[in-house]
């Protein structure tokens, strides 16, 4: 019985957290987060979610909070953007080192300053290193659904960390849209409940978060990087179960007219529905143009993008980052990583583009792939390509 | 170049050895490096700090695996580390030894040189307390040369201030009263050791590392509750430890709850007791309790 409304999609993302019983969420209301954790609020405060809910004074103490919940077996959950991820970022380490399965949603927005609240990555691109399995929703039904896999994947002991689910802010978060809704009970058969691998438990003590000098350091980190790793093959096989569930079918990696393509955009999150369009509009031209789109930002499906794009005479990387001094940004340093080693390399054509939420829409790809199939010349091989300059 | 490793214990100098060395040896137109073991300051725990000296240019920032020169500021240490680990063939080892002790010199005479001085009665005769760093390196300059008393002055004199003229005296004394025992004789060059690495690097980690990385618990976690007391911090007691005089106690408690490390506990019928395993003879208990019931006092090993 297909349950389809039309419904924000932060308020869609917070029914699908109810749905999976959490035990705890802390979290500080900042834009455009902050309908998603204002609903769960209503829904605890309703009674219609068991749950714990700690109004904290900051991100800090949220994500402190959830790991603290985390640690004790609770299921935990929080959200933030922009400078309330920042702040989060001393504590997202921990969590991840401590192999505390907690999921976030991050409705992702520029940081400061100029104070700007709209959409970019420039929030998200600098805890990429956190430790965090990082995942990126396109559009109101893939966000939804992310959110009961992310715990499932978190949870599972072959894992055992931190899911951070991004969708742009506003773009996506602010948006009506139609999205099928799941049953309690679909959920629950889906996603277990959580069986903590270990816990906080005054009946069994033990010491969660130990000083670990040089002699252990290293091998613990080892062991948390085999365990990121593992994350995409427990991911696939997740993705198979949710199909068979609910029929809808996920990858890390999307590839769409990427066939014949000589150019093939790379994007990641709400704008590459825009780009599929522009896709379609380029094809009825005559270019030979395709896409593919990073669902999976951590851990890297390194293989899948190889193999996505190794065909393509081009790659246009669209980044919504600037890596300041860098060589653009974090996908096109990724890329260009990825295929150093290949026998065959695309070039790779790099532009940062939609800052702070500067529009970006089917205008913006057919230029990106103008100047990519043009060969236009790059500086510091990447072109800053929506900035008035005259 | 010459690698010299210092073994001591927190708060006896050893860190503050190898930084004098190092000032005078660069007060003398040299190159030298002093570093300690870097990490927790842990008082009374055995520590280990570094020194280099050469008259070239020094291009290394690793810790000293195979020293020329092994210093030993404190007797007790020999029978809780192996303070000759990795100290070359025919190297110089420098020990704090009382004559008393001397017989645990033997395991060591048929392999390095050795320098023996009583610098714990130096130390308590010149500066009044058993701090031996600075007496040893008089048993040092003695045995290796490096610099000269005359140059330790100014690093001393910057670095003690008033009390500079009693470490200078105790370095003087430790200078006079070293004995260098018979070196065993020197390889002949047919003889002389290949250099080579000491171990495999494989070896090394396996040194470096406590455990093979999948047999870490999941986040670094401890699952045996209370594996603390397992970790006798008494190893680590070289400045005496607490007498009570039970006649002056009236069971208050203080010591107990200033003690760091739960070593002044209440008996079944609530008098005091001192637990020698965790017993690091900081004297805090003695400082805070209000009957002056408790004195520091040196003790022998047979406690």
């Amino acid at each position: 019985m297909s349950n389809r409304v039309g419904i924000e999609v932060s308020i869609a993302v917070a029914e699908a957290v109810g749905l999976c019983d959490v035990d705890v969420v802390a979290a500080y209301p900042i834009t455009p987060q902050t309908h998603i954790v204002e609903h769960l609020a209503d829904l605890v405060a309703e009674g219609k979610l068991n749950a714990e809910y700690i109004a904290v004074e900051s991100e800090h103490s949220a994500i402190s909070a959830v790991m603290g919940a985390s640690a004790t077996g609770g299921r935990a959950f929080t959200a933030t953007a922009s400078q309330g991820l920042a702040l989060m970022h001393e504590i997202l380490f921990a969590v991840s080192s401590l192999r505390l399965p907690v999921v976030m949603a991050v409705a992702n927005r520029a940081v400061s300053a100029p104070i700007n609240i709209w959409a970019d990555l420039s929030d998200v691109m600098p805890q990429r290193d956190t430790g965090w399995v990082q995942l990126f929703a396109e559009n109101g039904q893939e966000a939804y659904d992310l959110m009961v896999q992310a715990f499932r994947l978190a949870e599972d002991h072959r894992v055992l960390l931190p899911v951070m689910v991004n969708l742009d802010g506003f773009t996506l978060s602010h948006m009506i849209e139609p999205i099928t809704m799941m049953e309690r009970n679909e959920v629950r058969r889906f996603l277990p409940p959580i069986e903590p691998a270990r816990l906080l438990d005054p009946d069994h003590p033990r010491s969660i978060g130990p000083f670990g000098a040089q002699d252990v350091y290293t091998e613990a980190k080892m062991q948390q990087e085999m365990a990121l790793l593992r994350s995409q093959e427990v991911m696939e096989e997740i993705w198979q179960d949710f199909e068979a569930q609910f029929g809808r079918r996920y990858h890390a990696v999307e590839s769409y007219r990427t066939g014949d393509a000589e150019v093939v955009l790379v994007t990641m999150g709400a704008v590459s529905e825009t780009a599929r369009a522009a896709v379609d509009e380029m094809r009825a031209q005559g270019i030979a143009v395709g896409l593919v789109r990073i669902r999976m930002w951590r851990p890297l499906p390194q293989e899948e993008l190889r193999q996505a794009l190794e065909g393509a005479k081009v790659v246009a990387v669209l980044d919504r980052m600037l890596t300041p001094g860098g060589t653009g940004g974090p996908v096109g340093e990724a890329l260009r990583s990825i295929f150093y080693d290949a026998p065959v390399r695309p070039r790779i054509y790099e532009v940062v583009a939609g800052l702070g939420g500067r529009e970006i829409n089917r205008r913006t790809f057919k230029e990106i792939v103008r100047q990519a199939l043009a060969g236009q010349e790059q500086v510091r091989q990447f072109t800053f390509l929506d900035v008035r300059c005259a | 170049m010459m690698e010299i490793r210092f073994h001591g214990r927190g708060g006896q100098g050893a860190v503050t050895a190898a930084e004098l060395m190092a000032q005078a040896a660069i007060l003398d137109g040299k190159y030298a490096q002093a570093f300690p073991n870097f990490g927790p300051e842990r008082r009374g725990a055995p520590v280990t700090a570094f020194l280099r000296v050469s008259d070239q240019p020094i291009y290394l920032r690793e810790k000293i695996e195979s020293p020329d020169t092994v210093v030993v500021l404190d007797p007790t240490l020999i029978d809780l580390v192996n303070v000759a680990d990795g100290l070359k063939p025919g190297g110089m080892l420098v020990m704090n030894l009382a004559a008393s002790g001397r017989g645990a010199l033997a395991k060591y005479g048929d392999q390095f040189q050795v320098a023996v001085v009583d610098a714990s009665r130096i130390a308590v005769e010149t500066i009044g307390i058993p701090v031996t760093n600075t007496a040893i390196l008089g048993s040092l300059i003695k045995a290796c040369g490096i610099t000269s008393l005359k140059t330790m002055e100014g690093p001393m004199e910057r670095r003690f201030g008033r009390l500079a003229a009693k470490n200078l005296l105790a370095l003087q004394r430790a200078f006079e009263e070293t004995e260098v025992l018979a070196a065993p004789a020197a390889p002949s060059p047919a003889d002389a050791p290949v250099v080579q690495e000491p171990c495999t690097y494989a070896e090394l980690l396996q040194r470096e590392a406590l455990l093979v990385w999948d047999q870490l618990q999941i986040g670094c976690d401890i699952d045996r509750p209370g594996s603390t007391a397992a970790f006798h911090t008494g190893n680590w007691r070289s400045a005496g430890r607490p007498f009570i005089d039970r006649d002056k106690c009236i069971s208050c408690g203080f010591c107990h709850v200033y003690c760091p490390d739960l070593a002044m506990n209440f008996t079944d019928d609530g008098a005091i007791e001192w637990d020698h395993r965790y017993c690091k003879g900081c004297g805090i208990c003695a400082e805070e309790c209000p009957k002056g019931a408790i004195s520091m006092r040196e003790e022998s090993h047979e406690q």
